[in-house]
Parts: C-alpha cells; sequence; structure tokens
C-alpha cells in the first residue's frame, strides 16, 4: 500500500471514529459488572450494534421469505404437479 | 454452612465475586456466594442450565448438601465433573482457539434466549472434553438487563478474535501472545500486527481496528453527565451473530509442517514402521494406561495406536500446523480422547498469572501413566544440545512409564541434524544413552527396529510421585 493510501485510509478511520462519537454522546450503564467494559470499547459497540441489529434484522427477514418462497411456493407448485 | 478448615481455594479462580472453586479432600468443588443467588436460580430455573448441558456446551454439575464450604458467603457449594486434562488457549492449535470462540458465541445466543446474557467472555473457561469445547464457569451468566451492552465484547475481542486473526494472517505462532497477555491480546498491537489487507475485511475493520482506536480514543475521556444510551436486544442479537459469522470465516488450512513430510520420508521402509507400530502398541496393551502423554506427536500417528477406549491420550507438538492437522483429523474422525497441544519441550508452559499460580505449569498437570518419547531424544539431543542425563530427568518427571525410542547417530535422520556442523557428538552412543536413562529409569524391555538404526526401550521411573 502506497504512502498516499495510507493517508487516505487514516483519515478515513478518523472520520469514521468523529462520527461514531458524535452519534454516541453517551457514558457506559452503571452495571454491576466486575469487568471493566471500557469506554472506547462500549461506544464503539453501541455504534456497530446499532448497524448490526438493522443487518440482522434483513438477515432473518430475508431467511423467512426464501423459507415462505420454499415451503409455500415450491411446495405447492409440487403438488400440484403431483 | 460451616466452613471447613481443609479447604483450599483453586488459584486462578479469585477475580469473579460470585464465587471460586476450592478443593477439598481431594475433591473439586465451586462455590456460589450469596451475592450470585438470584443468577444462580436463573440459570438453573430457566432451563438453560439444562440445555447447556444437553448441547455439551456447559460441564454438568451436581448440588452439594452437608457440610461443604470455604467460607461464609456461600448460598450453594457444586460439585463439576472434572475435565481430564486441563490446557489454556497458548497450548491451542488455531482450530481449538475457533471451536472455544464459536461455542462461547452459540452459549451467548442460547443464553439471550433464556434472558440471560455472559458476563464474560474469557478463553480460559473454555476447556476441551471429549474433543470438543466446553465451558467450565457456571458462575459467568447474569440476568439480562434490558437495553444493556455486552460487557465481555471488548473481553471477546481480545481473548478469541485478535488472537485468530492474528495467527490465520500473521502467523500461527501468533498464538503463543496469551502467554504473555493474560487477558489476551491487545487491541492496539493485534492492530499493529495485522496485515493492512486486514483493513479491507469490514468485520476485521470494525472490530479490531476501530475498536483498537476507539479505545485510545476514549482511553483518557471521563464520562461527561450525558443521557445513557440503551443497546436493543436486536443490537446485541446482531453484534454475537456478526462476531460469530466473522470468526467461522477465520479459516486455516495448514500447507505443510515442520515435519510434514517425516512419515512419507522417513528413511526405513514400511514393514519397519509397522514392526514399530506392533511393539508399541504391544507395550501400551500389556498395561493399558488411562492416562498418555505422546510427545512429539507430530500429527498423532501413535497417539491414535495409544487411544483406545478408557485412554485419554495428550499429543504435544511444537509445529501448530501438525496439531492442526491432528485436531481437524480427530474431529473428521469424531475421535474423543485424544487431545492435542502446542508445546515446545525445551520450554514447556510454565506457571502464569498472579504469583505465578492462576495457570499451572505442564509439571503440575501430569503424572502421565504413561509418556510417548518416539523419534524424539535425538532432536533434543543434537538439535538443542540436551545432554541425556537431562532429557533422562525430564521424562522422568513426565510419567510412570516411558516408551522411548534411541536413534543411533548413523540413522540418516540424526545424520542430517548434525549436517553443517563441526561436533560430532561423541557422547551421543546408545551406551551412553542406557548408562543415564538407568540413573532415572528401570529398563523393562528392550527392542530393535529390525532394519534400521533405532531402538525402542520400555521403562519404569524410579522416581516416587506424590
Amino acid at each position: 500500500m502506497d504512502a498516499e493510501c495510507f493517508m487516505f485510509c487514516r483519515k478515513d478511520v478518523a472520520f469514521v471514529l468523529s462520527v461514531f462519537a458524535a452519534v454516541s454522546l453517551v457514558i457506559p450503564p452503571n452495571a454491576h459488572a466486575y469487568l471493566d467494559l471500557g469506554t472506547g470499547s462500549y461506544i464503539l459497540q453501541l455504534a456497530a450494534a446499532a448497524v448490526l441489529g438493522a443487518l440482522f434484522a434483513l438477515k432473518l427477514f430475508w431467511a423467512n421469505v426464501k423459507s415462505f418462497v420454499k415451503v409455500r411456493i415450491l411446495g405447492w407448485f409440487k403438488r400440484d404437479s403431483r | 454452612m460451616t466452613l471447613a478448615e481443609s479447604s483450599s481455594p483453586v488459584p486462578g479462580s479469585f477475580r469473579d465475586p460470585s464465587g471460586f472453586v476450592f478443593a477439598q479432600d481431594g475433591e473439586l468443588f465451586r462455590q456460589v456466594n450469596q451475592s450470585y443467588r438470584a443468577h444462580y436460580a436463573r440459570l438453573m430455573d430457566s432451563g438453560l442450565c439444562e440445555e447447556l448441558n444437553r448441547a455439551g456446551l456447559l460441564i454438568p454439575h451436581e448440588e452439594v448438601e452437608g457440610d461443604v464450604s470455604a467460607s461464609p458467603e456461600a448460598y450453594r457449594i457444586l460439585r463439576p465433573q472434572l475435565i481430564p486434562f486441563v490446557s489454556y488457549p497458548y497450548e491451542w492449535c488455531f482450530g481449538q482457539l475457533r471451536d472455544a470462540a464459536l461455542a462461547t458465541l452459540d452459549i451467548q445466543r442460547r443464553a439471550l434466549d433464556h434472558g440471560m446474557t455472559l458476563k464474560d467472555a474469557s478463553a480460559y473457561n473454555v476447556q476441551f472434553q471429549n474433543g470438543r469445547p466446553v465451558f467450565i464457569d457456571t458462575l459467568s451468566f447474569e440476568t439480562y438487563q434490558p437495553g444493556a451492552p455486552w460487557v465481555a465484547y471488548r473481553q471477546f475481542c481480545q481473548h478469541f478474535l485478535a488472537p485468530l486473526a492474528l495467527m490465520r494472517h500473521t502467523d500461527a505462532r501468533l498464538g503463543q501472545l496469551f502467554r504473555i497477555f493474560l487477558d489476551g491480546v491487545p487491541l492496539d498491537l493485534a492492530s499493529r500486527l495485522l496485515p493492512w489487507k486486514t483493513r479491507l475485511h469490514p468485520w476485521l475493520l470494525l472490530h479490531l481496528h476501530l475498536h483498537a482506536r476507539s479505545q485510545r480514543h476514549f482511553a483518557n475521556r471521563k464520562a461527561e453527565a450525558a443521557p445513557r444510551r440503551p443497546m436493543s436486544l436486536r443490537g446485541m442479537r446482531g453484534l454475537i451473530d456478526n462476531l460469530a459469522s466473522t470468526i467461522r470465516g477465520l479459516r486455516w488450512e495448514p500447507k505443510g509442517t515442520e515435519w510434514a513430510d517425516y512419515y512419507e520420508a522417513t528413511n526405513y521402509a514400511a514393514d519397519a514402521m509397522a514392526h514399530k507400530q506392533r511393539i508399541v502398541e504391544r507395550w501400551i496393551d500389556r498395561i493399558d494406561p488411562p492416562t498418555i502423554w505422546d510427545l512429539g506427536a507430530n500429527t498423532g500417528v501413535f497417539s491414535r495406536l495409544a487411544a483406545k477406549p478408557g485412554r485419554e491420550v495428550v499429543a504435544f507438538d511444537i509445529d501448530p500446523a501438525a496439531v492442526e492437522r491432528n485436531y481437524q483429523q480427530c474431529v473428521r474422525d469424531g475421535q474423543r480422547n485424544i487431545l492435542p497441544l502446542v508445546l515446545d519441550l525445551t520450554n514447556p508452559s510454565p506457571g502464569i498469572g498472579w504469583s505465578n499460580e492462576e495457570r499451572a505449569p505442564l509439571a503440575e498437570r501430569g503424572p502421565a501413566d504413561l509418556t510417548l518419547a518416539l523419534a524424539l531424544v535425538h532432536h533434543l539431543a543434537i538439535s538443542h544440545n540436551l545432554p541425556f542425563g537431562h532429557i533422562a530427568d525430564g521424562l522422568s518427571r513426565m510419567g510412570r512409564r516411558l516408551i522411548v525410542e534411541f536413534v543411533a547417530k548413523e540413522d540418516s535422520q540424526a545424520q542430517r541434524l548434525m549436517a553443517g556442523r563441526d561436533y560430532t557428538f561423541p557422547n551421543y552412543t546408545r551406551q551412553a544413552f542406557e548408562a543415564h536413562f538407568r540413573e532415572r529409569f528401570h529398563i523393562r524391555d528392550i527392542a530393535p527396529i529390525p532394519g534400521t538404526q533405532r531402538i525402542l526401550y520400555f521403562m519404569e521411573t524410579a522416581r516416587r510421585f506424590l
């Protein structure tokens, strides 16, 4: 990777992080955890969960669509052809 | 309950205030403290414990009634099923750490289904039993609070994702970082050591590189009074699902091993190898040992010979690729009583952690009933310049009996190890070998392997173990 690309990546990372920080102006909840949650880890986790939660919902929706097509529609065609 | 005087807490079980493991009258128990009462009740009553036990993901336990406790805070005393051999992440190959990671995430997913969550995700909470990873810390579960984040996310990334990514993308030997960093690989270090191409992988970029950057960015920030933002259960499930698919995406197929072609390129004929296998098998069957350590096991040819029902074999090798191949073979064959582990015999696992006691050294996890040291001594004596006296002493500490192979200097494999050296190893003779081993062992049987320069010995140690 050349120097220009390297600089771009660094700026890019800094930008993404500042967005995360702005979106997540929060403090860690007062959990009774014996492990240190870590402020940085917590903020990143919140931002990640927001995106990954949405993707997970899409994944489940798509799995339902596939299941519906497989069981209902293809099953109907099979029965019909018999 | 009263405090039993003979109980002693097990080192390495003191961080979690929910309870601890202790030994009493030669048995192991886990104390559940009063402070963990509600969580324990939920674990048992919600069906989670039963489901995890049934799936082989959590070590089964039974509750003990009566006068057994280690401190006044005791709420319950559990007697967990025992693990045949306790191993640590720095002794695991890539595939073992990967399977342990996936087991941890599977447990977290099932815990969420029962309104609970894992409060830690340490690789040390996982052991191998019957060839598969099993979670051993019954007190790692707590009731899920809606809106709460996954407290163990940072620890999971340090204990599993970072070392796996390093072993996959940088070097398989980097699993040894666990020996230096007790709480997993620091993410800033992992981010530095990983190649640039891993920044193009969106999930490694997120969970490792941006995670490390976020830790650094907020390291000294004081959390100002600001509204708390809850994390949805869907977000939590999405995070766990994404971590699991990221881990599943990390695959490592070893191309070769340090001794990859050892058996293929061996200098003796197939019938000599078959003869050697027959002798070793006959000697092992004669004593039928419950525990066997195969030192320098390579991909486990002789471990398989030894692993008959009722025996537990630990197959050590220095080469992570050989251990990986051995482990994958065990998984494919459903071989449940061989545990392949990475070990440099010239520098075995030491005691680490607080007071060097949290993780036991190899020496404290033995002795085995039988040690196999086949095609090993010439490597130790020639490649590592270990005198026979030291080798005999070291092996006598590991097991009660020993099957060892002496490879003469004239053997082409020994010649290969000596190639390029001026030193001719004048003390490397059969007579010297036997003299030094007789100081530590009683030699019970000797069998030369026909057509080779090799001799097998069956010995019993003169040492008395406690």
